[in-house]
């Protein structure tokens, strides 16, 4: 199942389904440096997290900005949709140095007209991915508030062992976590290399 | 399409361009509500522009009585991209305008 499908707001996967985390780096491998495959066990919804990133100048950007509420405990997924409350334009930076949803030239964002919805949706795994928000005031006044509602849904994780190339899930969805610039490397191929198999 | 709802007032300060409501980029504001009120002695016409009176497009042109209060509601048509200029024919003891409407992008 491809990434950023669904129209309506359901989960990425299903109960009984597999994920594979991306890009593959530190917490999507596990601890011999391949890539940990997870089968989901519950899902329940985060029907709204708050937050306010308080008061912007006008025509202003606060930067650098993390939400702790949107943490999971371990082996804990979310899928989340941002919903600003308030005029405010948000760029998502997963990890810290890069921000989300860009060109070569351009950093898109979300603000009160993106469309369609699922454009909104970002994946923080445990509190592992970091995520920082950069969120502007396009208005030439300042506003005192700059909320935003979080929604989404908690995946509970567990581990799938793979020890061979034969453990690997024959279908699994592919979560995506951070900024990627170049061309996600394919998980079987990187298992294989890692543990020897032609 | 998505729309925010928006308003704006401010006291004119002068015959000259007053800026009511400025237009962020890359969006177009949809002036639905007008409410003028004139508190000078005698009537006075604005003449409300998208951007500057001398390069911006002349969107509306009302005229006030003395002392009186000109609620125009329910309004369609009328875009603003820049921003919401207003230019009265008199200015002395003072007029407060107020716009309201929907923003898209």
């Amino acid at each position: 199942m491809p990434v950023y499908e669904d129209i309506k707001f359901e989960p990425i996967a299903k109960v009984g389904e597999n994920i594979i985390l991306v890009p593959l780096e530190s917490y999507s491998l596990d601890k011999a440096g391949r890539p940990r495959y997870f089968k989901v066990t519950h899902i329940e919804p985060l029907p709204a997290i708050y937050h306010d990133f308080g008061s912007i100048s006008a025509s202003s950007e606060v930067t650098d900005k993390e939400i702790s509420n949107l943490y999971l405990h371990d082996n804990q997924l979310g899928q989340y949709r941002i919903y600003p409350l308030d005029d405010i334009v948000i760029k998502v930076k997963q990890p810290k140095s890069s921000k989300r949803y860009a060109t070569k030239n351009y950093v898109s964002s979300i603000d009160a007209f993106t469309y369609p919805d699922n454009l909104r949706e970002i994946f923080i795994f445990e509190d592992e991915n970091a995520t920082y928000f950069d969120v502007s005031n396009p208005n030439n006044y300042a506003i005192s508030k700059a909320r935003a509602k979080f929604v989404g849904w908690k995946f509970i994780l567990e581990p799938i062992v793979v020890t061979s190339a034969e453990d690997i899930p024959k279908t699994y969805t592919v979560v995506p976590l951070e900024t990627t610039r170049s061309e996600p490397l394919d998980p079987i191929s990187w298992f294989k290399t890692k543990v020897g198999v032609r | 399409m998505r729309k925010i709802e928006k308003s704006k007032s401010a006291d004119l300060t002068s015959t000259s361009d007053n800026t009511i409501y400025t237009v962020p980029t890359n969006r177009t504001f949809k002036l639905r509500t007008l409410i003028i009120d004139n508190r000078e002695s005698q009537s006075v016409t604005y003449s409300i522009y998208d951007g500057a009176s001398s390069n911006g497009d002349l969107k509306l042109k009302v005229t006030v009585a003395a002392n009186d209060v000109l609620p125009l509601t329910n309004l369609v048509g009328f875009e603003f991209k820049t921003s919401v200029v207003v230019k009265p024919s008199a200015y002395s003891s003072g007029s407060t305008v107020s716009v309201g409407g929907e923003e898209v992008a």
